[in-house]
């Protein structure tokens, strides 16, 4: 063996050596979850413990997927994300826009408007349980609403995207602040004196030079959207309204399958449905949407 | 009409004055350069023409129009940056395109081909800043400005981003351009060599204090003050300290190395004024070696420019003096001590303690 092979064959050992446990932490993590989930989409769970496992194959994948339960799920989940992700990027641009001004005082506001990056789900889901709660909740005092939105048929999915989106808008006003810095003052200068007024400028400069932002902060947050768990689990359950629950996303549908009714194998088939929805979802925006965005500087 | 008038202008920025009291008129079809050291005001001051600054005190006017009060986009001007401030995302097309919106399609695709013909940015049209080199960025910065065919230019230090011999040749087509459209332009640098080049006249600010406004070459031959003797000029002028003497009756400045006579007119005024600290000032072309009343130097570097030398001596007590010599012209070698001269008629006196040039 000549001097370079050997060196070559040392190299790779010691990238093996370093590579090892990282690559072990992803197996047991992901890799080996991952493909366990689809070989248990294809056994049904036994009705009770102990018995033995039965291969069912595609039976009942088919039988979950054409469910009433999962197309509720499906349903819920995809009004959660439409109402949770356009309305925070809009609202996250708005106030990044409103704060990127040269005013005395101005960074007490970006503090505060990038304060919920700082809160967990869980605080904030408690936040509003008590700004929601049907005695002494501000929101049912000002809606004057007589009773528990939260266990409304009607308002439980707004009330809890309500929550998300307040949850989320630190990190989107951050991620649109940092973009808006990033843009030079002279464009907005230059928009003025070709007679853009303020409505132009901010359609024809500010959001195209965003739009490399607006775009990642549209994957990030529709993911996000689809594997949202916390609020639901603290604020209704997936309720009001049971298996075919108004906020029964299919992540919480998911949890609720496995943890509550201990099936694993309808959990995988909900589970490895979702993996497939979100990565088509992804491969969609990156494939079609991606062209509207500008990169250039 | 494109006259553009400061009224006694001044801009603060919380305890910063960057323009103090300036009272300057651009005239009609004029190519006004403003320039000074960075952080003398002239940029705020062409801002604060644009709008994008208002004025802390006075009054600016464009054409007939007090414009204080005005929205940048109403007051019929166009604006070059430094950085050229294209939008990235639109093609060279929408960039020139940009300030016509209230024109029609046909009107709007005439002016922006008229343009593009004048600037050479036929085929870049489809492309996008991304892809043009920096002289063409420049080229289309300038078209979206005078698509419009605005009352004036405002232009920030443009050339200052190409390389030295794109400035050069930019330089000649930006006052070629300027001579066709006729448009008052007010042109922002701090450049010597442009502001000579270029201008009709010259406003030169320091500190944001206007110190002298004029041709080119009078500013250059008369220069107001000490700044600006030494600003415009290159190399600078030679600048040397010296006391109000007299010596055998007429009246003299005394140099380190000897005394030096100054026409009599302006010893006259010396005599009058009472001053007795002056700065001599005399440009490198304008010294030489030996001659009548001269002083004594040592050589320590001999600079060659291919065209010119220029021989940087020491005076006695180590003051700096250059003096530019032709090529092909002898000069002395390093080490050697030389008698610098210079006609009277050349020598400009300052006085020293308000640094303003001592007339007749």
């Amino acid at each position: 063996m000549n001097l370079r092979k050997r060196r070559r064959l040392r190299e790779s050992g010691l990238a093996a050596v370093m590579l090892a446990p990282s690559f072990l932490v992803f197996g047991v993590f992901v890799f080996y979850p991952f493909f366990r989930n689809f070989q248990l989409a294809f056994y049904r769970t036994p009705p009770f413990p102990g018995l033995p496992k039965r291969w069912a194959g595609w039976d009942q994948i088919t039988d979950v997927l054409g469910s009433s339960e999962f197309r509720n799920s499906l349903w819920v989940t995809v009004k959660f994300a439409v109402f949770t992700v356009p309305t925070g990027i809009a609202l996250g641009i708005l106030l990044a826009v409103l704060a990127h001004q040269k005013l005395r005082g101005i960074s007490i506001y970006r503090t505060i408007f990038s304060s919920t990056v700082a809160t967990s789900v869980a605080v904030a889901s408690v936040i509003f349980l008590t700004l929601l709660n049907p005695q002494i909740g501000l929101i049912n005092y000002y809606l004057d609403f007589d009773g528990n939105l939260l266990r409304d048929q009607t308002w439980a999915l707004p009330m809890v995207s309500l929550v998300t989106v307040w949850q989320n808008l630190g990190f989107t006003f951050i991620l649109m602040s940092a973009a808006l810095q990033s843009i030079p003052d002279d464009m907005w200068e230059a928009a003025r004196i070709d007679g853009a007024n303020a409505w132009r400028q901010f359609w024809r400069v500010t959001v195209p030079l965003l739009s490399p932002t607006i775009f990642f902060a549209l994957v990030v947050g529709t993911i996000s959207a689809w594997q949202a768990f916390g609020q639901i689990d603290l604020l209704t359950e997936g309720g009001p309204g049971g298996r075919q629950g108004a906020t029964n996303t299919l992540t919480y549908y998911v949890y609720t399958e496995f943890f509550r009714n201990q099936n694993e194998g309808t959990a995988a088939v909900l589970a490895g449905a979702l993996f497939v929805i979100v990565l088509l979802l992804t491969l969609f925006q990156l494939r079609f949407l991606e062209r509207r965005v500008s990169y250039d500087r | 009409m494109g006259r553009v008038v400061f009224t006694g202008v001044t801009k603060r920025f919380g305890d910063v004055t960057a323009v103090d009291d300036l009272d300057l008129e651009v005239l009609d079809e004029e190519f006004l350069v403003l320039l000074g050291p960075s952080g003398c005001g002239k940029s705020t001051a062409l801002r604060m023409i644009a709008g994008l600054e208002d004025p802390t005190e006075g009054v600016i006017t464009i054409g007939d129009r007090v414009v204080n009060d005005i929205e940048p986009r109403d007051r019929d001007i166009a604006m070059v940056f430094q950085s050229y401030a294209l939008y990235p995302h639109m093609t060279v097309r929408k960039n020139i395109e940009f300030p016509l919106r209230t024109l029609d399609r046909a009107e709007r695709a005439t002016r922006v081909n008229d343009v593009a013909n004048v600037l050479g940015l036929e085929n870049l049209l489809d492309r996008k800043p991304a892809q043009l080199s920096g002289g063409q960025r420049q080229r289309v910065a300038l078209a979206r400005a005078i698509v419009r065919r605005p009352a004036a230019f405002l232009m920030d230090e443009p050339l200052s981003n190409l390389d030295a011999k794109l400035r050069v040749q930019t330089r000649a087509e930006l006052v070629e351009l300027q001579q066709r459209l006729l448009t008052t332009t007010v042109y922002v640098t701090h450049d010597q060599v442009e502001a000579m080049t270029m201008g009709h006249r010259i406003a030169i600010l320091e500190a944001g204090v206007l110190q002298q406004v004029g041709p080119p070459q009078e500013v250059y031959d008369r220069p107001a003050n000490l700044f600006v003797a030494r600003f415009i000029g290159s190399p600078p002028m030679n600048t040397v300290r010296g006391e109000v003497a007299r010596h055998d009756g007429a009246l003299v400045v005394q140099l380190p190395g000897g005394p030096v006579e100054v026409p009599a007119p302006i010893a006259h005024a010396l005599e009058q004024s009472g001053v007795t600290s002056v700065v001599i000032g005399v440009r490198s072309e304008h010294l030489s070696f030996g001659g009548a009343a001269s002083i004594p130097a040592t050589v320590t570097v001999v600079e060659s420019l291919g065209h010119e030398r220029h021989v940087i001596c020491r005076l006695v007590d180590g003051q700096m003096v250059i003096v530019r010599v032709a090529a092909g012209e002898p000069v002395p070698s390093v080490g050697e001590s030389v008698q610098l001269g210079s006609d009277a008629e050349h020598l400009h006196v300052f006085d020293a303690q308000s640094t303003a040039r001592v007339e007749p």
